[in-house]
């Protein structure tokens, strides 16, 4: 019998990680995002900011980590997304759970009975969540979206061979800026 | 490295620098070293049974070699880093379709090169730089080695991917057999039977097919999966995933023939013009950049050596060590790149006269060819540890961005508007300037970088 898995799939500042978070909470399951950066980060000796980055954004974009110089063999990302592949296979065989990001709906296609979810919003609404959750930066935070999501994007295209957001992969696709993160969250619960 | 990493308690994290980076880089510049000395044995003994007419035909023929390992690499390593991949993942079948299909694809490829070569054999030669005097050489040898290309192509694919099953030495075993077989059997064709540079290529293919067959038997006897032959079916998907994972291998090789095209029909022009005529400057640089390569190897292995060791401490933010395996990787390819430049300057006669000894005129312009091309050879080692060092800690555009500047992005105009200004010599001052120009970029991408450390990125 497969473990009953919610994958969340979010563009940057959609409010993914909190309705993840929330949706755990209201059934009763873990949800992994930093506890699973933590165990990523014992098991392969990263740091867990380095793991962040790294574990879920490609440098720059598709054609410059196809320019990583692999002919010495596999470069930190490949070594980083292993291990991270088989932690999430371990933590979905565990038990029912809630994973945020990193590729998992595509890891767990076989492994789990999965509820794949992506959630996305407009632009506006982001960038208002961004500066209210993370602060101002250098750079505006509409550059800092638009960044995120192309490296998010190019991350899962390199490592899964599927497009990042488009509606086919997935089972659920929501728009937090309408709907509203409490709705998303009632949805989710629901379809559980 | 791959076993070296995933133990708890990494040695990437504990042993000292100086040790791991000699651990790794030893390998590395001994494999790389058997691939740019069996080049090097032919010239040597085409040098002396031949004459330096044998040497340039070997130097037009030589680009097509290059192209051909250059797809075989993007094939070869793609699939390597692909079946490494897929064993993280624990998908077998899937590990093994990739070997399978890149076997297929590179078996394919060279067959395709094989007969567009054969086909079509005459223009390429002259597009990489045949003289009327040199094509009947290259015709002879270039038949010879064009029949060899699937013989080359397979097995230098197989290795890579012979190396991440975690059978490294049985790959450089493959190699190191053929450079042997081919340096024995050289002489004997050359000397003995008067073959000339014939006998050279029957002897690099002979040395081919053996570490053909070393790799194909491999090839059934996989560590991590059994091989079937249902998996050398093409699934279009793979193939793609496999390509794309090699495309860096693919570029670095391909700028290298770009180079030798470009600069060979370079010095076949402005040479004709000159005293030297076109023969004696294509020779000579042919020999100069054989040469020149066997420093790159010990560069570039020395960096390969350091790369996982940055990656592993940039990866686990321990700073101190990331800047401490970069210095001693610098301080140790600045060595080697001095002691070469040494030679270059103060005995470049003696590198001459490995390859045959021949007039005046030739000896006078191969001297000059090594003092003038190499001149800034030690800002090579530099460039090649910040190209591989902006790789480890995760900027592979800008490392691309390096490595190709000095070959092409420098390079290619260079070679293009000096001569029309300093004639055949024009084409050698090609070398510093790009070779400075290079150093400045890679320096100023270095300080860059080095500063961006200090800033420990907050995470979002």
């Amino acid at each position: 019998m497969k473990n009953r898995v919610i994958t969340i799939s979010r563009e940057f500042g959609s409010g993914g990680r909190t309705i993840g978070r929330r949706v755990a909470e209201k059934l009763g399951i873990p949800c992994y995002d930093s506890e699973l950066i933590q165990q990523v980060a014992e098991k392969s000796g990263f740091s867990e900011n380095y793991i962040k980055d790294a574990g879920e954004y490609a440098p720059g974009g598709f054609l410059a980590s196809a320019l990583s110089h692999r002919a010495s063999g596999p470069n930190n990302a490949d070594y980083l997304w292993k291990i991270q592949y088989n932690i999430i296979t371990e933590l979905a065989e565990e038990g029912p759970c809630v994973i945020v990001g990193r590729c998992a709906d595509y890891i767990l296609r076989d492994k789990a009975d999965c509820l794949k979810v992506f959630i996305h919003a407009d632009l506006a609404f982001r960038v208002e969540r961004i500066v209210k959750e993370y602060g101002e930066r250098e750079e505006s935070p509409e550059q800092r979206l638009r960044d995120k999501d192309k490296r998010r994007a190019a991350y899962h295209r390199f490592y899964t061979n599927m497009k990042w957001g488009h509606a086919q992969n997935y089972d659920l696709t929501l728009n937090s800026g309408t709907l509203g993160i409490d709705k998303c969250v009632e949805i989710i619960e629901g379809l559980y | 490295m791959e076993q070296a990493i995933s133990e708890h308690k990494s040695p990437f994290a504990t042993e000292p620098i100086g040790r791991l980076i000699a651990k790794f880089a030893i390998p590395c510049v001994i494999s790389l070293l058997v691939n740019s000395l069996y080049n090097i044995v032919d010239q040597i003994f085409i040098g002396w049974g031949v004459g330096y007419l044998g040497n340039g035909a070997t130097n037009v023929v030589f680009p097509i070699t290059i192209i051909a390992l250059a797809l075989s690499l993007m094939i070869g390593d793609g699939g390597a880093v692909y079946l490494s991949l897929k064993l993280g993942e624990g998908n077998i079948e899937q590990a093994k379709k990739g070997v399978g299909n890149a076997v297929t694809m590179v078996t394919v490829v060279s067959i395709v090169l094989l007969v567009v070569f054969l086909i079509w054999i005459d223009p390429i030669l002259t597009l990489f730089g045949a003289t009327d005097v040199l094509r009947p050489y290259a015709l002879e040898y270039g038949t010879v080695i064009g029949i060899g290309l699937p013989f080359m192509m397979i097995p230098a694919a197989l290795n890579s991917m012979i190396r991440a099953d975690g059978s490294p030495k049985y790959a450089m075993f493959s190699m190191a057999l053929g450079a042997v077989i081919n340096t024995v059997f050289d002489p004997i064709f050359i000397f003995v039977f008067h073959m000339g540079v014939r006998g050279a290529a029957i002897a690099t293919v002979m040395g081919q097919v053996a570490t053909f067959l070393v790799s194909v038997f491999y090839l059934f006897h996989f560590k991590t999966f059994r091989f079937d032959t249902s998996a050398l079916r093409l699934h279009w998907k793979t193939c793609k995933k496999v390509l794309s994972l090699g495309v860096s291998s693919f570029i670095t090789q391909i700028a290298i023939t770009i180079v030798m095209a470009l600069s060979n029909n370079l010095l076949a022009r402005y040479g004709a013009d000159s005293i030297y005529g076109s023969e004696i400057p294509l020779t000579a640089m042919g020999i100069v950049m054989k040469v020149n390569q066997i420093l790159i190897s010990i560069l570039v292995g020395i960096s390969t050596g350091a790369q996982p060791i940055i990656g592993f401490n940039y990866g686990s933010k321990n700073l101190t060590r990331v800047r401490k395996a970069f210095d001693i990787a610098l301080v140790a390819s600045e060595i080697v790149a001095v002691i070469a430049f040494m030679i270059f300057q103060f005995a470049p006669m003696r590198v001459v006269s490995l390859f045959g000894s021949e007039e005046g005129l030739y000896n006078e312009f191969a001297v000059m060819s090594f003092r003038i091309f190499l001149l800034l050879c030690p800002l090579t080692g530099f460039q090649t540890v910040a190209a591989i060092y902006l790789q480890a800690i995760g900027k592979p555009a800008k490392s691309a961005l390096l490595s190709l500047s000095r070959q092409i992005i420098f390079f290619v105009p260079a070679a293009v508007i000096l001569p029309v200004f300093m004639g055949v010599k024009g084409v050698l001052w090609t070398g510093p300037v790009a070779d400075g120009l290079a150093f400045v970029l890679s320096l100023a991408l270095i300080v860059y970088e080095r500063n961006q450390l200090k800033k420990v990125p907050l995470s979002e």
